[in-house]
């Protein structure tokens, strides 16, 4: 029962296990860079997290070749394909920012950045 | 079909195209970017105001992408509260950009114009994506596009901290960002649909559900950091301060707002009044909070002596009024909270245009140096003294208006916490007087010596025009309220269903 | 009723002229004397024409801004009450403008002096004359703020701190009013006045709170005990003409007010049942007590007369909340009174800074040869002050006194315990003054050469001094047509 529960809902355990460990990352971490690397882990669990939603037991592709075809949700996949644009943009602003940041201050660590 | 139905698109297409166009003229010549942009904005505003006639005289818009219907194509929604939001929107940027003008040739350096206006409009453009979209991916496309214009901008200043604070911003705007995707996936999962029309109707079935709560509070976290409730408010007194005056003013006069739009929208189209007001009692969970934002965003402005950093602090306050009296779900308290979207954005935009305004001329910060600037800048201090008063409430400005509805609607509501939040709103206003009062006592009173020998230096006068005319409004919207009303009212009305 | 345009002249006419007379002021002081003057004249005209409709029962109405461009309409409607107040408040104002005139030339910021009188001047006016309470809490704000720059006027330190009490304490208390507008407003729907009540049919301890918020806005304008902190501060630190009309007319607005809201926006019923107006003649007497024992240990002579005033307050407190008719007409006719007495003071203490400097009262001595006109005004206010016939103070006492005994016999003899010891004390710090100045001083026999102020400050105080004396006499005439139809309209006697 348990097992069926863990078993049949892995992907959600998987999804929230990266959501953790990215936000984990984004807090805890000193250097920008690796909070940057946290919240692209973060973004990612969900949007495996909704991808995995969009599966239909024994669903293919969707393409409609005529008749009654059992496909999968095309929906989510389009709108995830927009996010990781989004989240590819936020990362690019993010590193360049650290780049110049870097450049101004010689240092990455949050810590001695906010004490300026 | 005639050019008037595409009004909701053409008002994001025009500042949209103008903001690529931008780059490609701006490489040519640095010079026409200003009058682009103002020329792009002034038709979005033209735009906006025939929105808000047509709202007023036949309701609702609804515009098709596409030509396909909702709820599978994607739609532009634009109803009373839209409407508003676009005018006040294009209004205070608007002034915002002709102030750019000659602030930004003095305050930035030569290579960032370009990208300034650039960013400028995405600004823009995303904010009326906010207002019109009527899907909540979009939705969420739209409030990241506006954050990552946010950033940047701040990023662009030439203070010493810009790109600490546009860092900081960024962290945590993302992180609002990912709570808001994953309360979209949620409401998406069990609804299998986006359009917020549609899924007001679907999700009823749902009301009860772990889901369905846990997906409100992700939104409401996400839409708080946007809009920088408190205690989620962290990032905002170091990003509004550092970046350039004129942004500083869209981004505390505007973005902060789209964040107030996206939590009324949430609560009162995606989700019923009903079930924000009964079943699960948020409205009243953000009226408290907001309360608290209220008093410690006050507490915290009377602390401050730089001028900036001062005026941050008190839109914190000020986004605590607005959620306040969106919180409060009677007429006249949801009225009250989107009036001082149009109020406070004109007061706090003037504000900061007067702050960049004595930066340009003097270069001070401090509210202790200010004595003197009466008779320095006599036109400015002039017009910062109206929208300070505007801001703390006080007779015949806007301020005072929406400090009106907000306490009766308060009062209305008719339970001891409604009493509470009166004292608040009160209490508030009073603390908002301390510190801006002080800041208006210091630049006409006091130290008469100092005085005595100040030449007259104003500001450049495409920096004048704008900041008098905000003031002017603050001044023309205090005394003939109704015309902001005719708005808000129905809106407020129609998003509680009274 | 009539409808007529005279109440927004009344109020525009200082605003526009004290705009001109600013912008003259940089060219010639001269001129901008005459234009301020002139303001204020209008302003006098405008309400005194008014008077003749008012005196046949008529209620002039005007409607400045409607409800539809504004959530409340914005009117003005005046009766018996408001015109008397008004006309009375404006002379004032004429007499104070005449006499800044050359009190004002040593000191700087002459033109800002103006403009801000005359913009006080306005919203003076237009809280009296409005139709409701929005209205009354918008004049009410600007006549603060407007106020606030005739108190710091000399920008020391002092006058500084004097002007941030003054400042938040009434944005605090007029925030209290604010939340009785409101709550007004959700209970009866209205918050016109005129019509002798608007709250019938509510009950409960909301009536309470709503009161208690009133109040407290009320007797912080007014500066009645224990939110008058403001008083003793704020009225001596100003130039001594704006000390005469902040003293003499602007905390009688909070006892208009303050009649208002018992008789209008309560009612008298209502009033009645609730009771809490024993705890107000509570509050009256203390206050009366309390201002008349510190004003005796004061050295200033200002702030003594500051303090003169919250005792004063007292009294037409008290006559307010005692509810019977004799009351409310000694509490009116004391409003009219007391703004000639407590002005001609000011006026006074006034030209003694600009004649010799001297702001202490123990360096008095002898001012009565000195500057005899201006000590004989000041005597003359001093006596009627502590209440002796046929003088105004006497008279408005008097009617207090009655109307205490309307009231019940435990009332008159609490109150005529609390006015004796109050007048004693009156006695205790005015006739010193009087006394070391007529006939102290002069131990060496020297003669002292008479050197009295300017006629244009001579004149404004003599002409308070005449009424000082005639209204005294003829308190029948002037409180049978002007007083004695305000309280039928409100009493039905």
């Amino acid at each position: 029962m348990i097992l069926e529960f863990i078993l049949g809902n892995f992907n959600y355990w998987i999804c929230t296990a990266l959501f953790l460990i990215g936000f984990y990352a984004m807090i805890a971490k000193k250097n920008l860079i690796k909070k940057a690397m946290g919240f692209d882990i973060a973004e990612t669990s969900i949007f495996l997290f909704i991808i995995s939603t969009a599966d239909v037991e024994g669903g293919t592709v969707p393409i409609t070749m005529g008749g009654e075809v059992l496909y999968a949700n095309p929906l989510p996949h389009c709108l995830i394909l927009t996010a990781i644009v989004v989240a590819l943009t936020t990362t690019a602003v993010a590193l360049s920012m650290a780049v110049k940041i870097y450049e101004h201050y010689g240092t990455l660590d949050a810590e001695k950045l906010m004490e300026l | 079909m005639n050019l008037s139905s595409h009004l909701p698109i053409l008002i994001v297409v025009i500042p949209l195209i103008a903001a690529f166009m931008n780059p490609l003229i701006g490489w040519r010549q640095r010079k026409f970017c200003n009058p682009l942009a103002v020329i792009a904005v002034s038709a979005s505003f033209c735009i906006a105001l025939l929105i808000a006639r047509t709202v007023i005289t036949t309701g609702r818009i609804s515009y098709h992408m596409g030509g396909w219907a909702p709820p599978w194509g994607i739609e532009l929604a634009v109803d009373h509260l839209s409407a508003f939001m676009c005018v006040t929107i294009t209004f205070v940027s608007l002034l915002a950009i002709v102030y750019s003008k000659n602030y930004v040739e003095k305050e930035l350096a030569e290579e960032k114009m370009v990208p300034y206006y650039t960013l400028l409009l995405l600004l823009i453009v995303a904010m009326l994506g906010i207002v019109v979209t009527g899907d909540m991916f979009n939705l969420y496309i739209i409030v990241e596009m506006l954050s990552l214009a946010a950033y940047a901008l701040v990023a662009m200043s030439e203070e010493k901290r810009a790109y600490v604070a546009a860092y900081k911003y960024l962290l945590l705007g993302f992180t609002g960002a990912i709570f808001i995707l994953l309360g979209t996936a949620y409401l998406y999962i069990i609804t299998g649909t986006l359009n917020m029309a549609d899924l007001s109707v679907r999700i009823q079935p749902w009301y009860g559900s772990w889901v369905v709560f846990v997906a409100l509070a992700l939104l409401m976290v996400g839409f708080g950091i946007k809009t920088a409730l408190f205690p989620l408010h962290t990032w905002l007194p170091d990003a509004h301060s550092i970046a350039p005056s004129s942004i500083s003013a869209v981004l505390s006069g505007l973005v902060i707002k789209t964040g107030a739009y996206c939590i009324i929208r949430t609560l009162f189209t995606v989700f019923q009044p009903r079930f924000v007001i009964e079943v699960m009692p948020v409205t009243s969970a953000l009226s408290w909070i907001a309360a608290i934002a209220i008093l410690v965003g006050s507490l915290f402005a009377i602390s401050q002596t730089d001028l900036k950093w001062m005026l941050a602090y008190s839109s914190v306050a000020h986004i605590g009024f607005i959620v306040l009296g969106v919180g409060l779900a009677t007429g006249y308290g949801t009225t009250g909270g989107i009036l001082h979207i149009f109020n406070h954005s004109m007061a706090k935009g003037c504000l900061f245009l007067c702050a960049g305004a004595i930066i340009y001329k003097t270069g001070i910060r401090n509210i202790y140096d200010l004595a003197g600037l009466g008779d320095k800048m006599p036109v400015t201090m002039a017009a910062f003294t109206i929208a300070a008063f505007s801001m703390v409430g006080i007779p015949p400005t806007a301020g005072f208006i929406s400090k009106f509805y907000l306490g009766l609607g308060a009062l209305e509501q008719g339970t001891w916490a409604g009493w509470v939040f009166a004292g608040v709103i009160l209490l508030g206003s009073l603390l908002t007087a301390v510190f801006y009062i002080r800041v208006v006592n210091n630049v006409y009173f006091g130290e008469r010596k100092r005085r005595e020998e100040i030449e007259k230096d104003e500001a450049p006068l495409g920096m004048l025009i704008p900041i008098v005319i905000l003031a002017g409004g603050c001044l023309i919207f205090g005394i003939f309220p109704k015309i902001p009303l005719a708005l808000a009212e129905p809106a407020a009305r129609l998003l509680l269903g009274i | 009723m009539v409808i007529s345009c005279l109440p927004v002249i009344a109020v525009v006419a200082p605003i526009i002229g004290g705009i001109i007379a600013f912008r003259v002021g940089k060219t010639s002081e001269y001129a901008r004397n005459l234009i301020s003057v002139a303001a204020t004249i209008v302003s006098f005209l405008a309400i005194t024409a008014m008077a003749p409709a008012v005196l046949k029962g008529k209620i002039i109405e005007y409607v400045l801004v409607s409800g539809e461009i504004a959530p409340l309409p914005i009117n003005f409607r005046v009766d018996f009450l408001s015109l008397f107040i008004a006309w009375e408040c404006s002379f004032d104002w004429i007499l104070a403008t005449v006499y800044s005139h050359r009190y004002m030339e040593p000191l700087h910021a002459r033109s800002r002096y103006y403009l801000f009188m005359a913009l006080t001047l306005s919203a003076v006016i237009g809280a009296l004359l409005t139709k409701n309470l929005f209205a009354l809490f918008i004049f009410f704000e600007a006549m603060l703020l407007t106020s606030y720059v005739l108190v710091i006027h000399e920008e020391t330190p002092e006058a500084m701190s004097a002007g941030r009490i003054y400042l938040f304490l009434g944005i605090a208390t007029g925030l209290f009013m604010f939340l009785g507008i409101l709550i007004t407003y959700i209970l009866a729907g209205t918050l016109d006045l005129g019509h002798g009540g608007i709250l019938g049919g509510v009950h409960g301890s909301i009536l309470n709170i709503l009161f208690v918020a009133f109040v407290v806005g009320a007797a912080a304008k007014a500066g009645i005990f224990p939110v008058h902190i403001w008083l003793p501060v704020a009225h001596p630190i100003a130039p001594s003409p704006a000390s005469a009309i902040l003293s003499g007319v602007l905390v009688k607005e909070g006892c208009y007010v303050m009649i208002r809201v018992i008789y209008d926006v309560f009612g008298l019923e209502l009033m009645r049942t609730m009771g809490v107006c024993k705890w107000l003649v509570l509050i009256a007497g203390i206050t009366i007590f309390f201002g008349s024992a510190v004003a005796i240990k004061q050295i200033n002579l200002k702030t003594m007369l500051g303090y003169s005033t919250v005792s004063q307050m007292g009294y037409i407190f008290m006559g307010a909340a005692l509810l019977t008719p004799t009351a409310l007409q000694g509490a009116i006719l004391h409003i009219f009174h007391h703004s000639m007495m407590k002005s001609a003071l000011f006026l006074c203490a006034g030209a003694f800074i600009y004649k010799t400097g001297i702001r202490d009262i123990d360096k008095m001595a002898g001012m009565g040869k000195k500057m005899p006109i201006t000590m004989t005004v000041f005597s003359i206010a001093a006596l009627s002050m502590i209440g002796v016939p046929p003088l105004v103070g006497f008279m408005s006492k008097w009617y207090l006194c009655l109307g205490a005994l309307e009231a019940g016999k435990l009332m008159l003899m609490a109150f005529v315990a609390v006015l004796l010891l109050s007048s004693l004390m009156n006695a205790v710090y005015y006739m010193p003054i009087i006394i070391n100045a007529f006939f102290g001083g002069d131990e060496h026999g020297k003669e002292i050469e008479p050197d009295d102020v300017p006629p244009s400050m001579s004149v404004p105080m003599v002409m308070l001094a005449i009424g000082i004396m005639i209204f005294g006499i003829l308190v029948s005439i002037s409180s049978l047509t002007l007083v004695r139809p305000v309280i039928s309209a409100i009493f039905g006697v």
